[in-house]
């Protein structure tokens, strides 16, 4: 038979399917109906075996050309992403993502970082007779001045009170910082430079406040609005910086511990019967797809500790609550880190055998 | 999890093998169609949160929540919708439209993953976040009167990273394309093209003089068709300058006398090979009888230096 008139037999299915490929990205599946689904599924194993035999037919190039497009653009209508499993979030949430945080090194790493630098930064600050002029070094003589003249007054009577659009900023603003930090992280030292910046001028700021050289009504101005939303917010920074700084290391080293990987992602069964805990190594690009996946549990939990600050930080900081309820909220939010990271996340027996 | 690159390939072409067994093209997006396209987006968004704006001060819409004193609640929901668009607007949109944002639709790219099979939440969400770090290096103002002017944040962004990622993997990804193990390919939603009529009466007689048992090899098949798709863009000049290399020896071997005009050389044997009555094998059809025995013995009616009416106009 002659090509041309084959073309002309066949052109009328590949129209149709790509009829009905036009609808089927505009419209929800259901509306569609069954009949034209299955029809779909019939025009589009017909087009492919036209694909498959374009070749031996001699079909000219266009024609092929559009066949490859025909297909490609059936075959990404035909598998669509599959949904997240909302009946899984609670489970991921509560078991998964506590344990692996308790276990990842790089979390611990910032966590340690953070705190040491944190530390030292604020009793450095906090006694100027030895260290004179460390806070001003570190955060800048003007932004010290900015801060004592902000914590001037009481935060309850501040004109800002408690907002809605005071939450919204803080979201914005702190959450934006955090996915900053998180993706800095990649360069590895880049993240850690962030963290440390982050850790030292916290730090200061805290020693300084509670240094000699401020009046004490404004480092009680300070504390006060400082309490109650701390804990949430430098947690959620730990947390975003070990996520990044996951990403980054997966890429230095591309080895992983075979425990903490997906079945998915493990290598051929008969090259892992030595040794259970062994490191395996990836191609660099895998590693880094695995190191992406494991680190966005992570941010995740750090997103939503930074929005819980944020809401902390709008609505009870500057609220005109007694000093001791805020103090309350620190302990209590504190206490549901501790319960969220070591008790659900201490490694258990059963997720060892598993 | 060996990422199945396409080592033979150095088009953009990648080959998707789908579960029915089927192995087909993708073409993958270069750089300067996506930053076209990315360009869109941020038009576009430019656009939508004006417009908010617009409706807010103008239509009125603001006044009726500060009447209701709702004004503290609009200007939270504003902070929140810019925070969202800023962050999210990419992911949302990947993800719900199968890979396509609104500047992406218009220029026909869509996101696959590496195994050209759509993306799921987590892809999205990845590859989008990294948008940051495309940014980069990001370098102060040049000028301290400048940076002394332009008091909050004194830094250019320079998009190299976003420039200088792609070139060095085979798939043009992005650093967020790495890390999700996305890519972005060109999705042609394009009509059927037509099979080149050759209306030239004289190639299709020429066409009788290719010997009935010559078959074409596939890579000469692919050569003449597509030299007679595009030959419409060329001038006479320009065809005979091209059907030259691959006319002459077949003239040769055909026996047909060397100053046959090359491109109806071409023409006919596209004629032969995919609209003639003769199948591709060489066997002739019988129905197909044509009397023009005497045009055979007085001259050469396919001269190249004859005034061709170039009406071989293929469509």
């Amino acid at each position: 038979m002659k090509v041309a008139q084959l073309i002309e037999k066949r052109r009328v299915y590949w129209q149709e399917l790509e009829n009905l490929c036009a609808q089927m990205s505009n419209s929800r599946k259901k509306t569609i109906g069954a009949r034209n689904i299955a029809r779909f599924a019939t025009l589009y194993r017909a087009a492919c075996a036209d694909l498959a035999l374009a070749d031996s037919y001699q079909l000219p190039p266009n024609i092929v050309d559009y066949l490859h497009k025909l297909v490609g653009r059936a075959h990404g209508q035909l598998y669509r992403s599959r949904r997240v499993d909302w009946s899984k979030i609670g489970d991921i949430l509560f078991r998964q993502i506590p344990r692996e945080i308790f276990q990842d090194r790089c979390v611990q790493l910032t966590f340690w970082l953070f705190w040491m630098v944190f530390l030292l930064a604020g009793y450095m600050a906090a006694n100027p007779d030895r260290f004179p002029n460390f806070a001003a070094d570190i955060v800048g003589a003007e932004n010290i001045d900015m801060y004592e003249q902000m914590y001037a007054d009481d935060p309850s009577s501040r004109n800002n009170g408690p907002t809605a659009s005071g939450a919204a900023f803080y979201v914005n603003h702190n959450t934006g910082i955090g996915i900053k930090c998180f993706v800095v992280g990649i360069t590895v030292i880049g993240g850690i430079c962030v963290l440390l910046y982050n850790a030292a001028v916290l730090g200061a700021t805290f020693g300084h406040m509670a240094s000699p050289n401020v009046s004490e009504e404004v480092s009680e101005h300070f504390f006060e609005f400082v309490t109650a939303h701390g804990p949430f917010e430098l947690t959620a920074i730990v947390l975003a910086a070990g996520a990044g700084l996951r990403i980054g290391f997966s890429l230095i080293s591309p080895y992983h511990k075979e425990e903490s990987l997906q079945p998915d992602e493990l290598p051929e069964e008969e090259e892992s019967l030595f040794d259970k805990s062994r490191r395996v190594a990836y191609e660099r690009i895998d590693s880094l797809r695995i190191g992406a996946k494991r680190a966005l549990p992570i941010m995740g939990a750090s997103a939503i500790l930074f929005i819980l600050a944020a809401m902390i930080e709008a609505w009870i900081s500057p609220s005109p609550l007694p000093e001791q309820a805020k103090q309350v909220v620190a302990i209590f939010c504190s206490g549901l880190l501790m319960v969220y990271f070591i008790v659900l996340g201490y490694p258990r027996r059963e997720s060892d055998a598993a | 999890m060996v990422a199945p690159w396409n080592t033979e390939a150095i088009d953009s072409q990648f080959k998707v093998v789908t579960p029915e067994n089927i192995a087909f093209n993708y073409q993958v997006a270069g750089p300067f169609r996506r930053l076209l396209a990315f360009l869109l987006d941020l038009a576009i968004r430019g656009a939508v949160i004006l417009a908010f704006f617009i409706a807010l001060s103008c239509a009125g819409i603001g006044s009726v929540f500060v009447n209701a004193g709702l004004e503290d609640l609009m200007f939270a929901l504003m902070t929140l919708a810019a925070f969202f668009f800023n962050w999210f607007y990419m992911a949302a949109f990947e993800y719900w439209w199968n890979g396509t944002t609104p500047g992406k639709w218009l220029l026909n790219l869509r996101v696959t993953t590496d195994e050209g099979e759509p993306i799921n939440l987590f892809q999205s969400a990845v590859r989008n976040l990294f948008r940051y770090v495309d940014m980069w290096p990001m370098v102060p103002l040049p000028f301290a009167v400048m940076r002394e002017e332009m008091t909050p944040e004194p830094i250019v962004v320079t998009f190299l990273f976003a420039l200088i990622v792609p070139i060095f993997n085979q798939r043009f990804q992005r650093i967020g394309d790495l890390i999700a193990g996305t890519m972005v390919v060109i999705e042609d939603r394009s009509w059927l093209m037509k099979i080149a009529k050759i209306e030239d009466d004289r190639a299709r007689l020429l066409a009788d003089y290719i010997p009935p048992n010559f078959v074409a090899p596939r890579s000469m098949v692919k050569a003449v068709a597509t030299y007679v798709e595009r030959r419409r863009y060329f001038t006479t000049a320009r065809r005979r300058e091209i059907a030259r290399h691959l006319a002459e020896p077949l003239l040769e071997k055909f026996g047909l006398p060397a100053d046959t005009s090359y491109d109806l050389l071409l023409c006919a044997l596209y004629y032969r090979t995919f609209l003639s009555k003769h199948s591709a094998d060489g066997t002739k059809d019988d129905s197909q009888l044509l009397g023009d025995g005497t045009m055979r013995e007085h001259s050469n009616p396919y001269l190249a230096t004859a005034k061709a009416p170039v009406g071989a106009e293929s469509k």
